[in-house]
């Protein structure tokens, strides 16, 4: 109304003369060019006046991008995902749309597909990224468009996370799934050392494999599980240790090596998830040494049934059910323009931790 | 000083350079075609897309060659005819301009068309119906009655005559299940073999009836799973139990990877496969051609195969049932 205001004043100040039309008696122009200007004003005027009405949204659309669609741990969180997509729609009447993308492990695939979501009129996005160094370009083009991210899982750096109020993390806390995992063997050791120092020599021998050296997780999860073990009184001893990537496949062609290079010695394998465990029974089924404890983390469901069959000695889940309704939460309140729910407890006003319990044979 | 003339000159270079940037740099002159883009929904009769993976791929491809926008759109329930139909009907009220459905209940779609309650154009997958109205419906499928008849060949040829096959499917078989399991009949219900179907096995009672089968028996068992759910719970089963796993013949249908891997294992001994990559691909082309109101066939026939482990690696199967996307 202001504006309107400003434009009759500004109408009503002209003044004709023998001329043309007088503006406070500086402004000289012709009919033809008042014709124009007040066309201009009229545009200008009904560009102003023509806001928006914002409108309750009922429907939404989010994009989301995940590092390899062939993680057996990320693929369950894209189920869930999808399951709480479907529970929203039901419950509250708003249409969902999920793009979902796998970009197979490339961070320029990851790129384009963000491209694509802004494209696409995505309301927010959801991104499980390849490389958690370089977050940049996904955040620039985020913010340009203005559309708010979750990352999930693989955590970008902090500068990266404080350069936008509206950037957010879902992940679980990388030091209590290597405790809990520690303390699934120092509670075996406990009850029974034979159980795991199955030599009975008083040393337990261990072979470990890792995670991606670049995802944050894979050190701390290494560092601590160990730590666990020495605090919890377990007399250990590394054999050997090596990197899988998280994969199945890279974790059986480890531990087939290892059997090879070190028979009879191995005691206990530490895997830093559950896919790399399911490779080193696959390997183990192989040698038929079925005899060595494995632990993981993430209780996949693949995980979950090794459990059940006595192949694996423990995990270490993340609820997936909590873990992707928060993923979703934040996303769907941010696409339509709420506060976040009050039961997402968001750390720094950013972070949300997953909380974790251990898994075992006699807890199924 | 300059002329008169040059200074016409100079205005003329002037406004030539300004019609030039308004051409090349500009909308204003030429109005550039700005793409147009497809949108499409796919909606399948399931609650997952465990039995689409490949089919997805196929999709996602031909929405990014196509220029199309497709929403792939699982029920609520599985086999929910109604959810179904309220979803075909938000999508097309929410400006979809085609639909691709795998019906729960193709009598109940076909109606939604000749009612026109569904004005849009409609693919069909894993359905028999197909045409309503020339350049309004189409279909993508598969002979599953041929698969049938194809698998049967096969085990006979493995199991030899005389040999005794149990049919293993559900309660209320869907139609694709019902057709396959005709055309295995075709074959072995000639008094080739001795058939028994075993229907009405609900999820996680496939365990069971597999291990009643296979309990005490000295001569093999010749079990075919009617759906891939089926055979991916008896393949489960015996992968657990080497016991019952040496004395079982497991046959089936189906392209998960868990299938594909349990063929690996060799704890299925035959399967019959299809190219669901394509399936997916040609069923967005299809709809993009009916939205654009081209001609198009009536039915796309795809073919299926028979395989067994040693296959896996032939390079064909291998990028039939392994699609890059």
């Amino acid at each position: 109304m202001k504006i309107m205001r400003n434009y009759c004043i500004l109408l009503n100040s002209w003044e004709r003369t023998d001329m043309g039309i007088s503006f406070n008696g500086k402004l000289r122009l012709k009919k033809g060019e008042k014709a124009v200007l007040l066309c201009l004003a009229a545009l200008l005027l009904a560009g102003c006046t023509g806001e928006k009405q914002e409108k309750e949204k009922n429907s939404i659309r989010i994009g989301v991008s995940l590092y390899r669609g062939d993680d057996t741990f990320i693929n369950n969180i894209r189920g869930e995902l999808e399951n709480c997509a479907k529970k929203y729609e039901q419950e509250h009447g708003v249409k969902i749309t999920l793009d979902i993308q796998d970009a197979k492990g490339s961070q320029n695939t990851q790129n384009n597909q963000v491209d694509r979501f802004i494209s696409l009129g995505c309301d927010a996005m959801c991104i499980n990224l390849v490389d958690r160094m370089d977050a940049s370009f996904i955040i620039d083009k985020a913010m340009a468009a203005g559309i708010p991210l979750v990352f999930f899982n693989r955590q970008p750096v902090e500068e990266d996370m404080n350069r936008w109020d509206q950037l957010y993390y879902v992940g679980a806390v990388a030091k209590e799934s290597a405790v809990l995992q520690g303390s699934i063997v120092v509670d075996e050791y406990r009850k029974n050392p034979r159980a795991i120092d199955l030599n009975g020599d008083g040393v337990v021998s261990y072979v470990l494999l890792e995670g991606e050296t670049s995802h944050q997780d894979s050190l701390i999860r290494t560092e601590w599980s160990i730590q666990t073990l020495k605090d919890g009184g377990v007399p250990i001893e590394k054999i050997t240790g090596g990197i899988a990537n998280w994969e199945k496949s890279q974790a059986s062609a480890l531990m087939e090596q290892w059997l090879v290079q070190y028979p009879d010695t191995i005691e206990l394998v530490i895997c830093n998830n559950d896919d790399m465990a399911l490779g080193a029974i696959d390997a183990l089924e192989r040698a038929q040494a079925d005899k060595i404890n494995l632990v993981g983390i993430d209780a996949t469901t693949p995980g979950m049934e090794a459990i059940r069959t006595g192949k694996l000695l423990g995990t270490v889940s993340a609820d997936k059910e909590q873990y992707a309704g928060a993923i979703f939460a934040i996303a769907s309140a941010k696409a339509l323009g709420e506060e976040i729910n009050s039961d997402i407890v968001l750390e720094n006003g950013k972070y949300y931790w997953c909380p974790q319990v251990i898994v075992m044979k006699e807890q199924q | 000083m300059i002329t008169k003339r040059e200074k016409l000159l100079w205005i003329f270079y002037g406004i030539a350079l300004l019609v030039l940037f308004l051409l090349s740099s500009t909308n204003l002159i030429i109005k550039e075609k700005e793409p147009e883009i497809y949108s499409f929904s796919v909606i399948v009769e399931d609650t997952t897309d465990e039995y689409y993976v490949n089919f997805r791929k196929g999709v996602e491809r031909a929405a990014i060659e196509l220029n199309a926008d497709v929403s792939f759109i699982t029920l609520y329930e599985a086999d929910n005819q109604e959810q179904q139909t309220e979803l075909m009907l938000r999508e097309q009220q929410d400006g979809s301009r085609g639909l691709i459905v795998s019906p729960v209940e193709q009598e109940t779609v076909v109606r939604l068309l000749s009612e026109k309650r569904i004005v849009i154009p409609l693919v069909f997958i894993n359905s028999e119906a197909s045409l309503v109205g020339e350049g309004v419906s189409t279909r993508i499928a598969f002979d599953y009655h041929t698969m049938g008849k194809q698998l049967a060949e096969q085990v006979l040829t493995e199991q030899g005559r005389g040999a005794t096959v149990y049919l293993l499917g559900q309660k209320s078989p869907d139609m694709v299940s019902r057709q396959f399991m005709d055309g295995i009949c075709s074959v072995l219900d000639t008094g080739l073999c001795r058939l028994i179907a075993c229907q009405g096995a609900q999820e996680g009672e496939v365990a069971d009836t597999v291990k009643k089968l296979s309990e005490g028996r000295r001569e093999g068992v010749v079990i075919i799973a009617l759906d891939p759910g089926i055979l991916t719970e008896a393949a489960q089963f015996l992968s657990d139990h080497d016991e019952d796993r040496a004395s079982v013949a497991l046959y089936g249908r189906g392209t998960t990877v868990r299938i594909l891997n349990y063929l690996d294992k060799e704890i299925i001994e035959g399967l019959c496969i299809t190219d669901d990559f394509s399936a997916g691909y040609l069923s967005v082309k299809k709809a993009v051609e009916l939205s654009d109101s081209k001609f198009t066939a009536q039915a796309e026939f795809l073919k299926s195969d028979y395989i067994k482990k040693e296959d896996l690696r032939d390079e064909n199967y291998e990028k039939l049932l392994y699609p890059i996307e």
